[in-house]
């Protein structure tokens, strides 16, 4: 009667890039971790930095 | 014939023999019925316990490449104990509560470095937190093994109506512990490390210095006032040693105002991820650090504000929810709110990211 749903979480990357503010979201690599400084921008060749890393719901 | 007619006897055992089975042994059915339902939780948390030995000895044995097999010496570790000093006469038992405490986290470390040739301290301090959830399972499941034993021996009913009222929440953090292990394992940050995640990104581009064990601190300006921000040193799995850090800080600068930032358990109907604001030390643990930094507080005549962020046992300790990441920015503007409400041009606040940084730098 009070039995819940499992729910399974994916976990993604959020960077944002230090120039042009361009966020992108990625599926999580290890190795990631929040204010790592990663690739250059593809837009504007700014420094692209991890903000966010989370877990969302997977949808079944 | 019928229900009022009391003189057949057949109908009459019919009603009399239960009422004498459950007067001499309703208990005994009863514990019967509890029993299987508990049974049924200790063959989980049994399993919680094996399991995540078995990952965190994986986990050691593929990633980390010990010279010897590391084992024995891990499953010695999972049963140590900690005896808390005696609370008898309470005065002066904070030092005994923190020198016990600090003698087995310095030990333990000592031990997993010395499974290793060499070890980066962010994968030292994940095994070693791992150690503490396999340890923290073996525990549960021992002291729940062993009420349920002691009932069925001792064939006592009301022995047992404790544990069936307390194993729903027993349940509930051993399902956070088991579920946190593939989160520690990929150094993902958790949602405890909201605190740090908030106090994180008002640190970049500052310079970072070592204000404690593990602990950071940096300086920064806004509107006028100084900042000095203390958080422990990520990526790391460490919450760090913040009320020694505040305690130097304070002692060099005596701020106008601290605030705290941390995670903080939710009561039943408040929303996850939402924001309060408050008085006092905001931070958990054992409660050496707490009073370390009321004390200083207190002693310098400096209030303490505190800004938390709710959620659930299960949400502090796994990997952080999207709600609880998208909080940070609006903690943030509270701090500033906060501070420019507070305080004026020309103070010092000091603001503290209370929480377990793992996954989340400076």
């Amino acid at each position: 009667m009070f039995s819940k749903k499992e729910e399974k979480r994916a976990p993604y990357t959020v960077e944002q890039c230090e120039s042009c503010k361009k966020e992108t979201k990625r599926k999580f690599i290890e190795g990631d971790y929040i204010f790592k400084e990663t690739s250059p921008c593809v837009s504007c060749k700014g420094q692209l930095r991890i903000t966010k890393i989370f877990g969302e719901i997977i949808k079944t | 014939m019928g229900f009022g007619d009391d003189t057949n006897p057949v109908l009459w055992l019919i009603w009399i023999i239960p009422i004498i089975i459950f007067v001499f042994y309703g208990q005994r059915i009863q514990l019967q019925i509890t029993s299987s339902e508990i049974k049924k939780n200790i063959t989980k948390l049994q399993q919680f316990k094996e399991n995540s030995r078995k990952e965190l000895i994986n986990y050691i044995k593929n990633n980390l490449n010990p010279p010897k097999d590391p084992t024995p010496k891990l499953d010695r570790f999972i049963d140590y104990f900690t005896i808390m000093p005696v609370d008898m006469d309470p005065g002066g038992i904070i030092p005994k509560v923190r020198h016990v405490v600090r003698s087995r986290e310095d030990n333990t470390r000592a031990q997993i470095k010395s499974l290793f040739s060499e070890i980066s301290e962010l994968e030292r301090t994940k095994v070693q937190t791992l150690l503490e959830i396999v340890t923290s399972l073996q525990l549960l499941y021992k002291i729940v093994n062993h009420l349920y034993l002691t009932a069925k021996k001792q064939n006592n009913y009301p022995l047992i109506l404790p544990l069936q009222m307390m194993l729903p929440f027993i349940m509930e953090e051993a399902n956070a512990l088991n579920e946190a292990v593939p989160a520690l394992k990929q150094g993902q940050p958790i949602g405890d490390g909201i605190g740090p995640m908030v106090v994180g990104k008002m640190m970049l581009g500052t310079k970072k210095q070592k204000a404690s064990f593990e602990t950071v601190w940096s300086e920064t300006k806004y509107e006028g006032r100084k900042l000095f921000l203390i958080k422990a040193e990520g990526p790391s799995a460490t919450i760090g040693r913040p009320g020694e850090a505040i305690d130097t800080i304070v002692s060099q600068n005596k701020p106008d105002l601290i605030i705290m930032v941390d995670a903080s358990l939710k009561l039943e109907g408040e929303d996850s991820a939402s924001v309060s604001q408050g008085f006092g030390a905001a931070i958990g643990g054992i409660g050496t650090d707490r009073f370390q930094i009321e004390e200083i507080a207190t002693r310098h005549n400096i209030p303490v504000f505190a800004i938390v962020i709710k959620q659930s046992v299960k949400e502090a300790i796994n990997l952080m929810t999207k709600e609880i990441a998208d909080r940070a920015e609006e903690v943030r503007t509270q701090i500033y709110e906060m501070i420019n409400d507070n305080t004026s041009t020309g103070h010092t606040v000091l603001v503290v990211g209370v929480g377990n940084t793992l996954g989340v730098s400076q």
